[in-house]
């Protein structure tokens, strides 16, 4: 035990000590704060997410090549975008292609019919949504059109295109609009934070023992402690960062909340239910050590450090399928049977679970019984990685084969 | 201290690595460990440390279960190995705490062998920086360092210069006087001649040879003569017209005769028949096997 929490000192003190990891740490850091100081910083306004990115074309032609009136056509559009220039042209395509690439206009529309039109931009850009506004216009032009044939009078056909609905929710276990931006996020950082530290696990066992430490360490350490210390080092070194990350996140959150008011996305991430907070930290601390006791007994096979990779790429393999499954299901259906499975079979339960108990519906025997597996398989996994680890870390030269390897563990029962 | 090996026997898999290992080694003598490459040394060193169980046999202190964790051991492996981006100062200090050592002494203990082995100045390097001859000795202090009462030495002398060997030399024998246990594995035999009283030779999993160099020595047929003197041919011819009865083998070179004959018990006949050589003779010697010769001898059968 006393060994044990040397090398659990050891090895934590050497990630914590590890100019790359401080400055990794402060720098993620202080991305955030620069983000979520950013409205404060900014003159106190605050940041609407759901407009960034979407743009208007502002210079506009609009032109036709039937009887079409331009005229209630041209008033929607300057109604519709803030600050619009509609010009009524009667130039040719030619010139306004010309017009449109000298930049007289954003675009030109040609319209054809009542209920079609040409355009012509210079660039097409992602989020521009110009003619989503010309669509809507075009359209209710059209359908005014028909009413006032109809006989109705202006006033009742706006009312009637103007009617809206208006609806109140009352959820009653998941609202998944709020769920999906801390799952999301939480998810990425399990994936990081198990493929990162794994592979620090992986590397730290390959270097002893390509390094030849371990011919030192195993005289005055057993086995079991060497590895045990080293994966809860890491464990805990990875825990420090997080908690490190995630406080400063939550602290400059609440530094600026007044400037987030507005945001649904950044409070629905900061709201995250304290429940949640506890599933966190037990599906991230299992998940971790499973696939840790993995890494670490599959890199106890490598002679030098180029095998590592190779050895260790089938549990990362499994790592990724996991994280791909959870969040595909995430925009989908995360109750599908595919992740139901997945969320009790121990290697994809970190992640399928958790995001089934954030946003889906989740009977509480079920979270107990894949819970329980995944303990279960974690002491039985970090039981086998002891024994495999034991006997691969005076083992050099070619990794051995697997039926090598369970003849070796039989012969080799724990001493 | 006396620490005794005795009937080990260890297989991995169907392959039987040692097969009866004995041998004795006690605190203020060395003991030289020989055996080719792949005889089983580095397995019985790893058995006594408790790395390995034995199939069979047991390794006795005093009479007693030797039980590593009660009993510092030191060990340095043939493979050299330390972490290669970690401070020296704070990988010595982690394997002293291994060892069983508090921070503090830890410190003490490193600062004295540094300072010993001339390494002072390096303590806050990274280990990947120093010289290969460097390192080595860096690999001694961490093998030092919890202060072991048995010390077990791979090949401690290969890659070092004569500059350092030298201080290493002094280095074991202040160990050997400091009453340690000292078992030395090497393939220098110059090196074990001059440090070891007792070596124990092993080859293909067992003990070929074991005990005192001296008396291994002695119980060699001592057949071989080596006479020194100016006039080598003309000894040589006077002898070979004399004595051709005992002599197996008479080789000439500038200043020595080497003679080889056909019994031990010639030896007193080949002195009186060099008396009656009329001119004057610098030595006349029974020429021991040297250790070479002897570990070629028993090891180069089959592994």
């Amino acid at each position: 035990m006393k060994q044990f929490k040397t090398i659990f000192s050891f090895e934590f003190l050497g990630y914590i000590k590890n100019k790359m990891f401080i400055g990794l740490t402060l720098v993620v850091i202080l991305v955030m704060g620069i983000v979520l100081f950013y409205p404060s910083l900014n003159g106190g306004k605050s940041v609407d997410m759901g407009n960034i990115g979407v743009k208007f074309a502002q210079n506009i032609a609009l032109k036709t090549e039937t009887d079409y009136d331009l005229g209630r056509l041209s008033g929607y559009i300057t109604q519709s975008i803030e600050g619009a220039n509609v010009t009524l042209s009667d130039k040719t395509d030619e010139e306004l292609k010309t017009a449109v690439s000298e930049g007289e206009y954003d675009i030109a529309v040609i319209i054809t019919s009542p209920l079609s039109y040409r355009y012509i931009v210079d660039t097409a850009g992602l989020t521009d949504m110009t003619t989503a506004v010309i669509d809507e216009a075009l359209g209710y032009e059209y359908q005014t059109s028909i009413m006032l044939d109809a006989g109705l009078n202006e006033e009742q056909a706006q009312k009637i295109l103007t009617a809206t609905v208006e609806s109140e929710a009352e959820i009653i276990s998941t609202d998944q609009s709020q769920s999906f931006f801390y799952t999301y996020i939480l998810m990425f950082l399990l994936y990081f934070a198990v493929l990162v530290y794994g592979q620090y696990v992986a590397q730290g066992v390959a270097v002893e023992k390509s390094s030849r430490t371990m011919e030192m360490l195993i005289t005055h350490a057993d086995p079991v402690s060497l590895m045990f210390g080293k994966i809860l080092g890491a464990g805990a070194a990875g825990f420090t960062q997080l908690i490190l990350i995630l406080g400063a996140a939550v602290g400059f959150y609440s530094i600026n909340k007044e400037y987030w008011q507005d945001n649904m996305i950044v409070n629905s991430i900061f709201d995250m239910p304290l429940k949640l907070v506890a599933f966190t930290v037990l599906f991230f601390s299992l998940g971790f050590l499973i696939y840790s006791f993995m890494y670490g007994a599959l890199a106890s096979l490598a002679s030098r450090l180029e095998d590592v990779s190779t050895l260790t790429m089938p549990v990362t393999f499994v790592m990724i399928f996991a994280f791909m499954l959870t969040i595909f299901s995430m925009l989908s259906n995360v109750d599908s049977p595919l992740m139901k499975v997945a969320s009790f079979f121990p290697l994809t339960s970190p992640m399928a679970m958790f995001t089934r108990i954030a946003m889906g519906n989740v009977p509480w025997y079920q979270i107990l019984i894949s819970v329980a597996i995944l303990i279960a398989s974690t002491v039985l996994i970090g039981y086998l990685a002891a024994a495999i680890y034991r006997i691969g870390v005076l083992m050099y030269g070619k990794p051995p084969k697997f039926n090598e390897l369970s003849r070796a563990l039989k012969n080799n029962k724990v001493k | 201290m006396k620490l005794s090996v005795s009937g080990i026997t260890k297989s991995f898999g169907d392959k039987l690595v040692l097969n009866g290992i004995s041998f004795e080694a006690e605190s203020g003598k060395a003991l030289g460990l020989l055996g080719r490459n792949g005889a089983g040394k580095t397995t019985t060193i790893r058995i006594i440390m408790k790395v390995f169980s034995a199939d069979s046999g047991s390794v006795l202190l005093d009479g007693e279960p030797f039980n590593p964790e009660k009993v510092k051991i030191g060990y340095m492996p043939e493979e050299r190995g330390l972490y290669p981006k970690k401070k020296i100062m704070d990988q010595l200090i982690y394997f002293a705490k291994l060892a069983g050592l508090t921070k503090q002494q830890a410190v003490e203990n490193a600062d004295r062998l540094l300072t010993k082995l001339e390494m002072k100045e390096y303590a806050d390097k990274k280990l990947d920086t120093l010289s290969k001859g460097n390192q080595q000795k860096i690999q001694l202090v961490a093998t030092l360092i919890a202060d072991p009462d048995i010390v077990i030495l791979d090949e401690p002398f290969s890659g070092l210069d004569p500059v350092n060997a030298m201080l290493l030399k002094d280095l074991i024998k202040e160990l050997i006087e400091e009453n340690k246990i000292v078992i030395f594995s090497s393939h220098q035999m110059n090196y074990i001649e001059e440090f070891c009283e007792e070596i124990a030779i092993l080859n293909g999993g067992k003990i070929v040879i074991a005990g005192n160099i001296r008396n291994i020595k002695k119980s060699f047929e001592r057949k071989d003569i080596e006479i020194s003197c100016n006039n080598t041919e003309k000894i040589a011819d006077f002898l070979k017209t004399v004595n051709a009865d005992i002599i197996d083998e008479i080789k000439v070179s500038d200043d020595t005769v080497s003679i080889k004959l056909n019994n031990a018990d010639f030896k007193a006949r080949l002195l009186d028949s060099v008396s009656d050589f009329s001119e004057d003779i610098d030595s006349f010697a029974v020429k021991e096997p040297t250790l070479n010769e002897i570990f070629v001898k028993y090891t180069k059968e089959e592994i």
